[in-house]
């Protein structure tokens, strides 16, 4: 007999949800013994990357960063072309999407949790949606432009706080000597890691929303990741139940900014949202929202008659080709980035504490 | 129906991560390498590249030093008053530099990586020191976290004089000078460890630093 949630409590998939992030958490920090000895993990572990942001500098990451091994491969992107951190990256947002940003990531849990602190709470408006395309400049300047150019991984230094958080502020106070070099930049991030933990309280996965660059590159496979949540247009109404209940700037569904936490899964009130698998065959169920518009009062019976247009036919062959287009690069440039060394140039780098990540330098 | 594949392919997802960090976490924070190894491995890499430690016995002077190259000795975080492990190591002239031929020097062993932004920067004031000559005293700059073909690119990039910079790759340099965070300075005198400076410096820091040791 199927047991239904108390009012009261959250749903069953949103209590998973909170489990999964808690065992990502841990999972990626589980080098307790670094914790204590203020030392990072040197296993071979340090040359795979996690899906989420998780400075490889903690001392208790046991895997390295994807984000700070990008800017670390750009920065020597002109002796080593970095395959094997494209091909992860590809690979990870092709089959997950922004899920990881929902379920995988620590750092969003912790901005969920310090979202809990009673407080006045901005909700999403027009603004914070413009304040979403912030990301892709930080993603653009810090992440690309700045290792490049000046080969210094830009955000890594100025801006991560999951960086100053896990690494700077757990080294420094174990290791009296780190204190001793702390200077300007530290000092900077250690303020805008307060300014980004305020912001979050009374704002939801305010980092997430406006500032996380991988959150940007996750997003930009929303619309062809292979497992998160779908809709299924047969039952959906278009009654935008779920965008309001979405604390996220979304517009729809799986859209770029939709972290796919399933939280809009309760709110449909013909049961339309569900977490599955891209399923090619299955005609209706599409992630993305492609069916011209019906009015919110149509009858849900009348809905589920709706052929299903050209347009939509067309629009999820194409995403199912680039689907296996994106699968076919991220697998090759992994495969070439594994010949190459790419996992030996991950791990060097993971295995080494980094200064910029600590906000020194 | 929907909710239970969920949560069965979020497990199967974390109990993959977990056999993963599984694998790893026995040596997790300790990849200091088991004593029962004595012998060096030989890669194919070491005989054609730059890089490449060549075996050698370990000298009387100190005669329970530490070896990289034969694996005698505990690998251990250096301090003062420590033996400098033994070492050699084929710079990117091909010569072979040997830390017991310089016993009766200052030396100075700068640990370094392409991609870290303070081990380059402080680079040209290093290789400024080295170009003054000055007697009894030596440099070479290792790199700990590139493969040989970078180094070469960095050094012809960068115009360096090849006779004082090597790679690491393939040998157990970095085992015996075990160094976490880079750019890592070791100062050693008459083969034994004086300084070890973390974090880069300008050639002024160094000259004074240097100046304790140099001539005295």
């Amino acid at each position: 007999m199927k047991t239904k949630d108390r009012p009261d409590r959250k749903p069953r998939s949103q209590r998973a949800r909170r489990y999964t992030q808690l065992m990502a958490a841990v999972l990626y920090n589980c080098n307790f013994r670094g914790f204590a000895e203020g030392k990072i993990s040197k296993g071979s572990l340090k040359g795979v990357c996690t899906p989420g942001l998780n400075c490889y500098s903690c001392p208790g990451a046991v895997a390295a960063c994807p984000l700070g091994s990008l800017q670390s491969a750009l920065v020597n992107a002109r002796y080593r072309f970095p395959y094997y951190i494209l091909g992860t990256l590809l690979l990870m947002g092709l089959f997950l999407g922004r899920f990881i940003c929902g379920f995988l990531c620590p750092v969003g849990l912790l901005q969920e949790l310090l979202h809990k602190l009673p407080s006045p709470k901005i909700r999403k408006s027009r603004a914070t949606r413009v304040l979403s395309h912030l990301k892709y400049i930080l993603l653009a300047v810090f992440v690309i432009l700045i290792p490049l150019w000046k080969l210094a991984p830009g955000f890594c230094k100025f801006i991560c706080p999951a960086g100053t958080f896990e690494a700077g502020l757990s080294l420094t106070f174990k290791n009296k000597f780190l204190r001793t070099m702390t200077g300007t930049l530290f000092s900077w991030k250690v303020l805008l890691l307060t300014l980004i933990a305020v912001l979050c309280v009374v704002c939801f996965r305010a980092f997430c929303r406006f500032l996380c660059p991988l959150g940007a590159i996750y997003s930009f496979f929303n619309p062809v990741s292979l497992f998160g949540v779908r809709v299924d247009q047969s039952l959906c109404t278009h009654c935008d139940a779920c965008v309001k209940s979405c604390p996220m700037d979304v517009t729809k569904v799986r859209d770029r900014e939709c972290i796919q936490c399933g939280m809009c899964i309760s709110s449909c009130p013909t049961g339309a949202i569900h977490f599955g698998v891209k399923d090619a065959k299955r005609k209706g169920s599409e992630g993305v929202s492609v069916v011209s518009a019906a009015p919110s009062h149509e009858p849900i019976h009348k809905v589920a008659e709706r052929p299903v247009s050209r347009t939509s036919q067309f629009r999820r062959r194409a995403l199912i080709i680039t689907a296996i287009i994106l699968f076919i690069a991220g697998a090759s440039l992994l495969g070439i980035g594994l010949y190459t060394g790419g996992f030996q140039d991950v791990m060097n780098k993971a295995i080494r504490i980094c200064y910029e990540c600590i906000g020194i330098g | 129906m929907r909710k239970p594949i969920a949560i069965v392919l979020i497990l199967i997802l974390l109990t993959a991560m977990a056999s993963l960090a599984g694998c790893s976490m026995p040596g997790s924070s300790d990849a200091e390498p088991t004593l029962a190894v004595t012998t060096p491995t030989p890669t194919t890499e070491a005989a054609v590249t730059p890089g490449d430690a060549t075996p050698t016995t370990a000298p009387d002077r100190f005669p329970n030093r530490a070896n990289a190259d034969t694996g005698n000795g505990t690998p251990k975080e250096l301090a003062a008053n420590d033996v400098a492990p033994e070492f050699s190591l084929m710079m990117n002239d091909w010569a072979t530099f040997r830390m017991s031929d310089h016993d009766d020097e200052v030396v100075l062993l700068n640990f370094w990586a392409t991609w870290c932004g303070p081990c380059v920067s402080e680079m040209p004031d290093l290789m400024k020191l080295a170009k003054e000559n000055i007697p009894g005293f030596t440099i070479r700059f290792i790199s700990v976290g590139d493969e040989s073909g970078t180094v070469a690119q960095f050094v012809e990039e960068n115009g360096y004089d090849k006779s004082l910079i090597g790679c690491a790759a393939g040998t157990r340099i970095s085992e015996y000078y075990p160094c976490d965070y880079i750019p890592y300075t070791v100062i050693v005198v008459n083969g034994i460890v004086r300084e070890t400076l973390i974090g880069s410096r300008s050639y002024n820091d160094y000259k004074s630093i240097l100046n304790k040791y140099i001539g005295k």
